[in-house]
């Protein structure tokens, strides 16, 4: 501590010295930029081999947490799904319309479309919702924990009321 | 004005000052084109159009972009495995803006493909 200290003051001086237009508090260039310390940490800890101490397998989950992952993985499932989207426009012979046709052939029945559209809005409008709660975060509302749970809460049951609402139109 | 002369000799005193507010304009980005997409989805509902066709394929496929950049930030560590993952990410998101674009110009373009699956 009194080390780093004595070390920050020495440069400070030195700067002061040798160039006074560019002495400001804490203006000090650093020796490694954060990309190249995380660099460091990361070949450092492969390379030992440490074993991971158990996180997901024992800490208690909450609905925050369970949240926050479920927001990833609706999002990365969206975007799967638009990008097999895309390329199968470009790659998969035949119109849009063909394919419709085609589904129409098979004559799955009203329940199991019903269900498809149901499956196919469930999480883009679980990610819509918990998206607006984001955000709300990053305006710096809501933040409380007791705020974090009803808005999470309050997601939730967006999220069924309007997936519902939609697979029945 | 003196914070100003500050700040720029700040920036100035630094290694890499390129990039010194990228992070940051990347992160407001972000938001934008968030909220854009929050807005273009009614709309689109109620205003179907090519130019929204077009318009829906862009904002998500950027917002698609930067949210899978940051998964990738997250899980996939070492420079030249995260700079490989990235430039997939980007030739993956490239071609599925072509594939939406493509799908708008030749075939019947995304609110009518909505509209159409779900008369199903």
């Amino acid at each position: 501590m009194a080390a780093l200290l004595l070390r920050h003051v020495g440069r400070h001086c030195l700067r002061a010295h040798l160039s006074p237009q560019l002495c400001i508090r804490n203006a000090v260039p650093l020796g490694t930029t954060a990309k190249e310390e995380m660099e460091r940490f990361w070949s450092k800890n492969t390379s030992l081999n440490r074993p991971l101490s158990p996180h997901i397998s024992i800490y208690g989950w909450s609905l925050p947490m369970a949240m926050s992952i479920c927001h990833r993985g609706t999002g990365i499932a969206l975007s799967a799904g638009v990008s097999l989207f895309g390329l199968s426009a470009l790659l998969v012979p035949g119109s849009f319309e063909s394919h419709l046709e085609f589904v129409k052939s098979l004559c799955l029945g009203p329940a199991l479309i019903h269900t498809a559209k149901f499956a196919l809005v469930f999480p883009l409008m679980y990610h819509t919702w918990n998206g607006i709660r984001h955000l709300m975060w990053d305006l710096g509302k809501g933040l409380t924990i007791s705020q974090l749970h009803q808005s999470g809460e309050a997601v939730l049951v967006l999220t069924v009321l309007s997936s519902v609402g939609l697979a029945a139109m | 004005m003196a914070a100003l002369w500050r700040l720029s000799v700040l920036c100035g005193a630094r290694e890499g000052r390129a990039g010194s507010k990228a992070a940051s304009l990347h992160w407001t980005g972000e938001r934008v084109v968030s909220v854009l997409l929050l807005g273009l989805i009614p709309a689109a509902y109620l205003n179907p159009c090519s130019a929204m066709d077009y318009s829906l394929a862009a904002t998500l496929t950027l917002h698609s972009h930067w949210g899978i950049g940051q998964v990738v930030t997250d899980y996939v560590h070492g420079d030249a495995v995260q700079k490989a993952a990235k430039t997939g990410l980007l030739v993956l998101s490239a071609f599925t803006f072509a594939g939406l674009c493509y799908f708008n110009y030749h075939d019947v373009g995304i609110c009518k493909a909505v509209a159409m699956l779900w008369k199903l």
